[in-house]
């Protein structure tokens, strides 16, 4: 969900008391709608004029706050990775480890590689972490920045 | 040949004569010692000769538990203080075996990483923990669930590393001891399965993310409790609390205060821990741990001077007070993460000594006089090495270390997985043979400097990236050796494409039981190698396979559902497996009817 003005809704971030004012509107309805529910349908009616109906699930983070092709981000990510994301999970420099290689794969695109290493992912039995809150926004876009450079040619083996 | 019912179940003992023209270190099958008047007057101490009468045991845990006299039971991770992963029964043998069937099958629901666990059996019910930490009482006979406990995780579980798996609970007092992914020790009533009683030990966003994936080891009164520790920046310890009320009792520093062992600043994210579940001999009254790994890892040069004790060491502790009895240190100042916590200690007796063989991951074998912790013998299990030129096996020093160097690829023998992972093999009685699991594979390690504070909690503090990669002019590949367990002499090998990571099983019915990662359970003649059995459970197989009786009939207990971060590794050296699929299910099988 795009972000809306937070203030709009900011009086209605407890679903009870988002209840109780509907409760107060609307004594004939009956009360068999939990207090969660109606509180999460009053925002949602609430904010629906103020993002524009229909509602549009825009995909915000997508944004790169760093130039995507500059090398010293493109190195810093590889650092990153390399020091993070191999040994028990990714190869070096993308290769293929209990992950499928990040190598040649033209289809893992910003937005996809944004998605997947901040909220995780599971696949079968194995779980990748959400690195969200444990890596910073610039250094998330460096990793993606990395793999990204994995596109077209593997990394020069120095370093 | 003995034979006789003991509670319903048909138990055989061969005496074997232990012979001449055995190796001087051989050590004799236990049961060729016992009269056989003894035997028949009393069909449960089966062991007798060696269950001496020891420090007195408190009224309400009896020692019957730690020596499972009864063979229908398998109340402890290693099924005895001995540590055998022996069952006697032999309903099942090598003539029969190719007649099981699948009996049961639990599932617990929950795949993530699979099903790493060896299952506990007592009196008839067996008692199992999935992932997210979700623990089954099952009746044996039928697999319908008694009862069943999920534990409401703090979701920082979603975060560790280490996670969501657990290798086992533990049966003590009444109770099932369960150590969760979140750091607490929880007591359940064995009947019910209800809370009585939970303690918090570990904080894990304090702690680099360090949790228990191991179950406690119950101790006499003592409840032990080892976390994961070599892998990340924090401070690891071994717990003891009170088994009854769960009252903290003492707590042990696997990070020896030492300007010897530590640096100020190196101390404080050193690593260490107790992964796995130790052993308790209630003979001696002593708990032995084996301990992880320094962190980090892999050491660029200064990261942490001084001999890091007592990681990557045996610690012998008093369950009362967590003092130290006695320690080795079987790999100094450890620059390969090869951990001590291997969760296998065999106890073996020979002309009137004791001795505990304990596997270190780095793939030698060392085995102590129980008291004391003397140094009887050190032998290489892995055939590919050169961490050391060897280790010498009166004192047990690393001679000729191959230390990794900064900035260079290192090949480095064995691989960071071990020659031996944690899996525990099984010593038979009978053939006086271990049957261990052993790996054969290296990496090419990359050194990095990295400092403690760059760790994310999901993360490890390695130091390193490491490629695994073949042994020098070989390829990798997994054996299963029949051993002499304090020589090491070698009577058979069964070779395996991929490496096994499956507890072994030993019966009296003198089968080797062990499983597979492509999910086929196999049944070996103990004596011979020879293949008998296999079956297969869909899925890798990485827990522990136990063997129980239920109302009169043998049962074998298969954890299936592939799991753990070694496949990480594993994956790179057999791509295959980064399709395999995971599962979890606890089959039993036994003979049709």
């Amino acid at each position: 969900m795009s972000r809306a003005a937070p203030s709009a809704l900011a009086h209605l971030s407890s679903a009870r008391s988002a209840g109780r004012v509907w409760s107060s509107i609307t004594p004939w309805l009956p009360r068999m709608i939990p207090p969660r529910a109606l509180g999460l349908g009053l925002a949602l009616a609430l904010a629906m004029p103020v993002l524009g109906f229909p509602v549009s699930f825009a995909w915000a983070g997508a944004e790169s706050p760093i130039d995507l092709d500059d090398p010293a981000h493109v190195a810093a990510g590889r650092h990153l990775f390399n020091t993070t994301c191999t040994g028990y999970c990714h190869g070096r420099d993308g290769i293929q480890g209990q992950a499928p290689s990040l190598q040649n794969r033209p289809e893992l695109d910003a937005r996809r590689l944004h998605w997947v290493i901040t909220k995780g992912r599971k696949r079968g039995g194995a779980v990748m972490p959400a690195w969200k809150d444990k890596l910073s926004a610039e250094q998330i876009w460096q990793l993606i920045a990395f793999i990204l450079s994995l596109r077209d040619a593997p990394p020069v083996a120095e370093d | 040949m003995w034979q006789g019912r003991c509670g319903g179940i048909l138990v055989s003992i061969e005496a074997r004569p232990s012979g001449g023209g055995r190796a001087r270190r051989r050590a004799k099958p236990l049961r060729a010692t016992l009269p056989l008047a003894a035997i028949t007057a009393a069909c449960l101490a089966l062991f007798a000769a060696f269950a001496e009468p020891g420090r007195a045991q408190s009224a309400s845990e009896p020692s019957a538990l730690f020596s499972a006299e009864d063979p229908s039971d398998w109340p402890i991770y290693n099924r005895s203080y001995r540590g055998w992963r022996y069952s006697p029964l032999s309903e099942i043998n090598r003539e029969n075996v190719h007649e099981l069937e699948v009996a049961w099958i639990h599932q617990p629901g929950a795949i993530i990483h699979g099903l790493q666990v060896t299952p506990l059996a007592l009196d008839g019910v067996v008692y199992t923990i999935g992932p997210y930490n979700r623990v089954f009482a099952l009746d044996g006979a039928t697999g319908k669930k008694i009862w069943h406990y999920y534990p409401d995780l703090d979701p920082v579980v979603e975060e560790l590393f280490f996670a969501p798996y657990s290798r086992g609970v533990a049966l003590g007092h009444g109770k099932v001891y369960v150590a969760t992914l979140d750091g607490r020790g929880v007591a359940l009533d064995m009947k019910t399965g209800e809370e009585v009683w939970q303690t918090k030990l570990l904080d894990p966003w304090e702690c680099a993310g360090c949790t228990f994936t191991s179950p406690p080891t119950v101790a006499g009164e003592t409840l032990v409790f080892g976390p994961t520790g070599g892998d990340s920046p924090q401070r690891g310890k071994i717990y003891g609390l009170d088994a009854e009320t769960g009252e903290p009792a003492w707590v042990f520093e696997t990070l020896k205060d030492d300007p010897a062992s530590w640096t100020k600043e190196a101390i404080e994210t050193g690593g260490g821990g107790a992964w796995m579940p130790g052993s308790y001999d209630p003979e001696t009254h002593t708990v032995f741990y084996g301990t992880g790994n320094p962190a980090p890892d892999f050491d660029w040069g200064a990261a942490r001077p001084g001999d890091n004790l007592y990681t990557s060491s045996v610690v012998a502790l008093d369950p009362d007070s967590g003092a130290l009895k006695w320690y080795h240190q079987e790999i100094p100042h450890d620059l390969w993460d090869y951990d001590s916590a291997t969760g296998e200690f065999i106890f073996l007796r020979q002309e009137g000594k004791t001795y505990l063989v304990h596997p270190n991951k780095g793939g030698f074998v060392f085995v102590y006089e129980r008291d004391g912790g003397k140094i009887e013998n050190v032998w290489p299990l892995a055939e590919s090495y050169n961490f050391v030129e060897r280790i010498d096996p009166a004192s047990g020093a690393l001679v000729g270390r191959n230390e990794p160097k900064f900035a260079e690829k290192n090949v480095v023998c064995p691989w960071l997985v071990g020659a031996k992972s944690w899996n525990q093999g099984a010593y038979h009685p009978g053939t006086g043979l271990w049957y261990v699991p052993a790996m054969e594979a290296c990496h090419i390690l990359e050194i990095q400097k990295i400092p403690a504070e760059e760790v994310p909690l999901s993360g490890v503090w390695f130091g390193g990236t490491a490629t695994a990669t073949d042994p020098p002019g070989g390829k990798a590949y997994g054996r299963l050796d029949a051993r002499d367990p304090l020589s090491g002499e070698r009577k058979w090998s069964v070779t395996y494409e991929i490496p096994l990571l499956s507890g072994v099983l030993a019966t009296g019915g003198d089968l080797i039981f062990v499983g597979d990662l492509h999910g086929m359970v196999h049944a070996y003649d103990a004596e011979t190698g020879k293949h008998l059995w296999a079956f297969n459970t869909g899925s890798g197989i990485r827990g522990g396979l136990i063997s129980y009786a239920a109302e009169g009939r043998q049962y074998i207990l298969v954890p299936s559902g592939s799991g753990s971060h070694a496949l990480g590794f594993f994956a790179q050296l057999w791509p295959e497996l980064v399709d395999a699929p995971s599962g979890a299910a606890l089959i039993a099988f036994r003979l049709k009817d």
